[in-house]
């Protein structure tokens, strides 16, 4: 078992296979060796660290992304939004929670998670129109009238009609 | 230009008007000016083709796409509709040319001058903080010719800077090059047509931006957005999963959003998925082809021809065929329509099908697959190389008959298609006009021409489902 530390202060005990799922913690506990020390998160909340604890229970046992695959599928995968049902709905959560959970996988190091969290803010994103994207985000359109029409104009390149 | 002058009606001299009359006789001795001329042209973006009027006869073929433009214009501008039959044929270009800078008169097209004009009274009320006005005006504007913003931006930039100077200089050599010949000056007519524009323009718009940019909150009660919360390097992670499309609407919520998008590892996805033969020829590298455009990579992206894969070209044709009648007095056509499909696949394969109006779209298009077999349909292979798609090989693909038992017999002839790839009016690369269409006999290789006369441009449509590609 290891003892992980949130910034608030929060202590989780979690078995060692499962924490491994973190590249960060496994380099960490490699370097270190056997030791009851525990690990502090500095930058990880317990709310959002039970939820990335929640995910790595789930896929316990599940190979891990070498960094070599990844190059390789990169092109093939890039494009595919796909997400499982069980992720799909382990991710179903407010949106800063889920912007959350994507700061703490990528400081994790817990790639699949990153994948699954970059993917649903992806699908959010897709077949909106700018005005829905600003109301989903709650973002304010920041260009002038000018600069609006002129971007607009710029971008008709991507529209088929 | 020959299109042009008969697209003006000669309308009966002493009817007219007395006001067009006297602007004719200034045009025409504007015109006169401008041939004799050798400096003095305001540079501008149709400068190049102004000055080129006199070169007009040696090239006309190379600018058969500007003429027609052209001829639109002068066409739909209500001061110009009515008036007398040029004398020669250069003339028929002119309303959209820039008049010579020692008339001290605006050196822009009266449409165009126009649309500045709306532009500038836009540009106004927005500093005024009257959006909605200024808004209004900016479309106005942009409807009526759609390079506005550019003619503004140049005309500011003219007034600002010194008027006169090393600009007309460089226009002057311009003229003499044009004239030199066609070959030069359809080498000018390129540099005009691939403009660095969609950089510089958009370069432009994002030089007045903020430094340091943030999404701002629409709502203040809400709090700073959450996507504030991930660093950019996060949020460019999740725009690299999205295609072209969505990346662009996205540009446009902010300004923040349009810096983001612009990244280069976006592009540079999209570059080096979509530009491999047979997209480009096989001795073609495509860090020549990127340098091209200047390493900007949504430059290349943008501007560089690519045939579309994640969907279908549709041309539809129609002929007039005679029927047979029992009575001499009545004579019987029938209107044959008839649709073209081409399908291509990034590994260079084609799928074409010839299909008459009992098939319509929405059947066939299910059922473009390389296993298809029906009459009419071919597959070959196909390449891109400068524009120019080729299509060669296309072997009829028959439906196998129930009784036969092996593979049937080659057919003698194979099919092959030159076709130009173009993109217009909106969109990009939508469009394949017929260059050329022949059979080609199997056993000497003998290629003769078919017939383009029924042929009609093959017309791009997305397919949803066959986009997983880009």
């Amino acid at each position: 078992m290891v003892l992980l530390v949130t910034s608030d202060n929060v202590q989780f005990q979690v078995d060692k296979e499962v924490v491994e799922r973190s590249v960060l913690i496994k380099n960490m506990l490699e370097d270190v060796g056997e030791s009851d020390q525990s690990i502090p998160l500095a930058n990880v909340s317990s709310s959002v660290l039970k939820k990335v604890i929640e995910y790595c229970e789930h896929h316990r046992g599940e190979p891990l992304p070498s960094a070599d695959a990844d190059q390789n599928q990169d092109e093939t995968r890039k494009r595919t939004t796909d997400i499982s049902e069980w992720d799909q709905k382990f991710i179903t959560v407010d949106q800063e929670m889920l912007f959350e959970i994507i700061l703490a996988a990528n400081y994790l190091d817990i790639k699949s998670l990153l994948d699954v969290g970059c993917k649903t803010v992806a699908n959010m994103i897709k077949g909106k129109t700018p005005e829905e994207i600003r109301r989903l985000f709650n973002i304010v359109n920041d260009f002038t009238p000018e600069e609006e029409a002129q971007i607009k104009k710029e971008n008709e390149w991507a529209e088929d009609r | 230009m020959s299109a042009d002058s008969s697209d003006i009606p000669a309308p009966d001299p002493e009817h007219e008007p007395a006001e067009l009359a006297s602007f004719r006789e200034q045009w025409k001795a504007e015109l006169r000016q401008r041939r004799t001329a050798t400096s003095g042209i305001q540079t501008q973006p149709g400068a190049s083709a102004s000055a080129s009027t006199t070169a007009e006869r040696a090239v006309s073929p190379a600018r058969s796409d500007t003429s027609t433009k052209t001829a639109t214009i002068s066409n739909t501008h209500p001061a110009l509709r009515g008036l007398p039959r040029p004398a020669t044929h250069s003339i028929a270009g002119a309303p959209n040319v820039p008049v010579l800078a020692s008339h001290g008169q605006s050196h822009l097209s009266p449409t165009l001058a126009h649309a500045v004009e709306v532009y500038r009274n836009a540009v106004l009320h927005e500093q005024q903080s009257q959006l909605d006005e200024a808004l209004r005006l900016y479309r106005q504007a942009f409807r009526l010719d759609p390079n506005v913003d550019r003619a503004y931006f140049k005309e500011h930039e003219l007034s600002a800077a010194s008027p006169a100077g090393h600009k007309k200089t460089s226009c002057a050599t311009k003229i003499e090059s044009a004239t030199r010949g066609a070959q030069k000056l359809s080498v000018d007519k390129d540099d005009k047509d691939k403009p660095h524009v969609t950089s510089e323009f958009l370069a432009q718009v994002i030089k007045s931006f903020p430094e340091h940019l943030v999404f701002e909150p629409e709502d203040e009660k809400g709090g700073p957005p959450s996507v504030n919360l991930i660093p950019d390097e996060l949020l460019l992670k999740v725009l690299r999963t999205l295609d072209y499309t969505t990346v662009e609407r996205f540009a446009t919520v902010s300004r923040k959003a349009r810096m983001l998008s612009l990244d280069s590892a976006i592009w540079r996805d999209f570059v080096h998925l979509a530009y491999k033969p047979p997209q480009i020829p096989d001795d073609e590298s495509l860090t020549d082809i990127v340098k091209q455009y200047g390493s900007d990579y949504r430059r290349v992206y943008v501007e560089h021809p690519r045939l579309r894969l994640d969907g279908v070209y549709i041309a539809v044709c129609h002929y007039v065929r005679m029927g047979s009648s029992e009575n001499a007095w009545v004579n019987i056509t029938h209107l044959i329509t008839y649709h073209r499909y081409l399908r291509f696949f990034p590994n260079g394969q084609v799928l074409s099908l010839l299909a008459n109006e009992e098939w319509q779209p929405q059947i066939v298009i299910p059922m473009l697959k390389p296993t298809l077999r029906m009459k009419g349909f071919y597959i070959g292979d196909w390449s891109l190389s400068d524009g120019t798609v080729y299509i060669t090989n296309l072997t009829e693909k028959h439906p196998v008959p129930a009784h036969s038992t092996g593979e049937l017999q080659q057919g003698k002839y194979v099919f092959q298609m030159t076709l130009a790839l173009r993109s217009r009016p909106l969109g990009r690369w939508n469009k394949l006009d017929f260059i050329g269409y022949d059979s080609v006999n199997v056993e000497d290789g003998e290629a003769i021409s078919l017939p383009l006369k029924h042929e009609r441009s093959f017309w791009f449509s997305r397919v949803r489902s066959w986009a997983g590609y880009h």
